[in-house]
């Protein structure tokens, strides 16, 4: 056996092994850092279909790309022919320099480098095919090389808007990635013409080489250009957002053997945060960015600034934690999860000294159906109150209103800005405050204190939505269904339908007086841009992504409007002049009667901001 | 370097001597110039969730942070629950909230 070898061989030898070790070190210490309980888990399901499927998902998601062709077809090409391209060719460069050979452990250069040491490649076994799908394959993975340079200049073809801003460690390697291809075809059509051994892309391109350049004397340089090329995309892989093409199959294999989001920045939240290929798409997906043109603050970005600790404090509260970008990352990584974690990791400590609810007494020796706690948000609009306990006379409910008198806070804004201790304090005392009361029901009209009661209270009480009780006393008949002929718009809040998932109550629920304009529950949500998750933006920004959404939502001066939530019916109020209710409000009229379909609204002029 | 100084009724107060009395307010406008708007009329503080319980009123803090009076203005803000009520009712669009958490921040920053 006689081993090929020449020094041009070197640099891409050298940037395997430099990139093999990071990863490796990198993968080991993460894995590591999987608590050992989710570690057993793991081990236990690789024996079972589980494994299987992970290996499905990983050839659907890291090498088709299918969540991004669902995108995009022209997109999910770009990526399909790239990835899976590279990957067949590895596989049929190996296969080829194997059978060439006649040698199993050949060298790791020996597919690259083949037609250099090997010219005579027609003459091994199934020499014509190997030479006909490794052309084949090159072509199809320029063709994806070509688009992404297109993509550069005419983004809006592959249907985003924008393309992620790189760091100098992503442009080298971004180049290098670029110049791969192009310098194998190159170096291949070399030496077709040299040898005559090509296929017919690398042949017809050799022969025509022949004609301009002197082929034999530019071979060889050309093969160390190759090299090096190779060198520097490997050397950089690690360090740039390259680093997910070899982390993602961990991710997926690990997250579908059991491992699951902790809320430490470490082990699965680490591969999470290298998964991550800054491929804009979560950029595009993000209302701030459409609507109020705050460029720099999303998905993609914020992982960046946490992989290479950037400063990070406006990526990290400038967000509405609406969700979108979570349903539209094609890796699937939990964003929101690791901006909650972030925050709590660097806000938990700051003070909240409030000698809170001292006051509020709590006599209730008697049982009602229900507790209703309207939360501070609520207590805002009054008419919302009165509607909805109105609602639950008419059905004959009892109910405690525990916040009749004095407001209490949930302590959700508090987590949101990731203040989980002094949350805690205010959630100790309104547990105690809740556990006084009898009755096994706690009903609010906040999904944002719905959230927080369902995650952080652990309360032994049923917590439901208001919009998930009118939908009980309806199916129960309790309430009766008045068709009107009225148009309702529905907006789903980020909390309800991103959260929760409460997307079908609300709109069976409306169905009962009029006809609901956007039925399908499926449909993409809108946030109304005020959520309390977002410290950072302006009223200007409030209000141009709360009027974006009514745009989205095919929102007319006549139609009702309508939410179930406070927070966004406050919003969607100043945004525009249709006519906004949240549900209960829009279901006690109708039950008076007091809603007329021409009604046309007096039109309140709009705030102005100085 | 803090210097007990003045007299009269009022309780003596610290000053930092080379910094103005109303660095801290300056600071806040600079990273939410909102702030700048505000006309100290009260809305915010007549809808505060942490007002029922103690007094923990903006439009008085912005006032207090304008006289330098640092320590009052950190007692309001360490009542805060940011649950955002203020911002919703202020009729000049004051990011109360983002001033707020600032300060918390700011008050956990120098362990004040």
């Amino acid at each position: 056996m006689n081993i090929h070898f020449d020094p041009f061989v070197l640099p891409f030898f050298f940037g395997v092994l430099i990139w093999l070790f990071i990863f490796l070190w990198k993968i080991v210490n993460w894995i590591d850092e999987i608590p050992l309980s989710q570690r057993k888990i793991i081990w236990y399901n690789i024996f079972s279909s589980k494994f299987i499927e992970a290996i499905k998902i990983i050839f659907l998601e890291s090498l088709i790309h299918r969540k991004i062709f669902k995108k995009n077809p022209l997109l999910g090409y770009m990526h399909m022919s790239i990835a899976f391209g590279w990957f067949l060719l590895i596989v049929f460069g190996s296969m080829e320099s194997k059978f060439g050979q006649h040698d199993v452990f050949n060298m790791p250069w020996d597919p690259i480098f083949f037609n250099y040491f090997e010219p005579e490649r027609s003459h091994h076994t199934l020499g014509p095919f190997f030479i006909f799908i490794m052309d084949f394959l090159l072509l199809f993975i320029l063709s994806g090389v070509f688009l992404a340079w297109l993509k550069r200049v005419f983004t809006k073809w592959f249907g985003i808007k924008k393309n992620t801003k790189l760091f100098v460690l992503d442009k080298i390697a971004l180049y290098s990635l670029w110049l791969i291809f192009p310098s194998r075809l190159w170096v291949e059509s070399l030496n077709a013409a040299n040898h005559n051994n090509g296929g017919f892309l690398t042949q017809s391109i050799g022969n025509l080489l022949a004609q301009v350049v002197d082929t034999r004397m530019l071979e060889y340089p050309s093969w160390w250009v190759y090299s090096s090329v190779l060198f520097v995309f490997f050397v950089t892989l690690p360090f740039s957002r390259y680093m997910h093409i070899v982390t993602e199959p961990f991710l997926i294999l690990f997250r579908t053997l059991g491992a699951v989001p902790e809320n430490e920045i470490r082990g699965y939240a680490k591969l999470e945060i290298n998964s991550c290929s800054r491929c804009g798409i979560c950029i595009d997906s993000c209302q701030l960015f459409h609507d109020a043109q705050i460029t720099n603050i999303q998905g993609a970005y914020f992982i960046q600034s946490v992989r290479y600790n950037f400063p990070f404090s406006s990526q990290l509260m400038n967000c509405l934690q609406c969700g979108r970008c979570n349903i539209d990352c094609p890796v699937g990584i939990d964003i929101v999860h690791l901006k909650d974690v972030v925050r709590t990791k660097q806000h938990e400590k700051l003070p909240l000294q409030l000698s809170y609810p001292s006051m509020i007494k709590s006599n209730s020796d008697h049982a009602p159906h229900v507790i209703f706690f309207a939360g501070c948000m609520t207590r805002l609009s009054p008419s919302l109150v009165n509607s909805f306990l109105w609602l639950l006379n008419y059905a004959g409910i009892t109910y405690d209103y525990i916040d009749r008198d004095h407001a209490m806070c949930c302590g959700r804004p508090l987590i949101q800005a990731g203040l989980t201790e002094a949350a805690q304090k205010l959630i100790a005392e309104n547990k105690k405050i809740f556990m006084k009361h009898l009755s096994m029901v706690l009903v609010t009209t906040c999904p944002i204190c719905l959230q927080t009661f369902k995650n952080d209270y652990h309360l032994p009480k049923h917590v439901l939505h208001h919009s998930e009780l009118l939908y009980m006393l309806v199916k129960a008949n309790r309430l009766p269904s008045v068709k009107l002929p009225i148009e309702i718009v529905y907006h789903d809040s980020c909390e309800l339908a991103f959260r929760q998932h409460i997307k079908k109550e609300p709109r069976i629920v409306l169905k009962q007086i009029g006809h609901v304009v956007n039925e399908d529950e499926n449909q993409p949500h809108w946030c109304c841009g005020g959520s309390t998750s977002n410290v950072n933006i302006t009223y200007e920004q409030r209000m141009k992504v709360a009027s974006a959404a009514l745009r989205r939502l095919n929102v007319k001066e006549e139609t009702y409007f309508s939410t179930s939530c406070p927070l966004c019916k406050k919003t969607f109020k100043n945004a525009g002049h249709q006519k906004t209710y949240d549900i209960a409000e829009l279901y006690a009229l109708a039950l008076q009667q007091k809603l007329t379909p021409s009604f046309k609204s007096t039109k309140k002029e709009e705030k102005t901001w100085v | 370097m803090a210097n007990k100084f003045g007299f009269g009724a009022l309780q003596p107060r610290s000053i930092t001597v080379h910094l103005p009395l109303d660095s801290l307010y300056q600071k806040m406008v600079n990273a939410e110039p909102s702030l700048r708007l505000c006309i100290n009329c009260g809305m915010c503080s007549s809808v505060c969730t942490a007002n029922r319980f103690e007094e923990t009123q903006f439009h008085k803090m912005v006032i207090l942070l304008r006289y330098g009076l640092q320590e009052e203005a950190f007692t309001y803000a360490r009542r805060c629950v940011l649950c955002g009520n203020c911002i919703l009712t202020c009729p000049r669009n004051v990011n109360i909230r983002h001033v707020m958490f600032l300060l918390k921040k700011e008050i956990h920053e120098h362990s004040l």
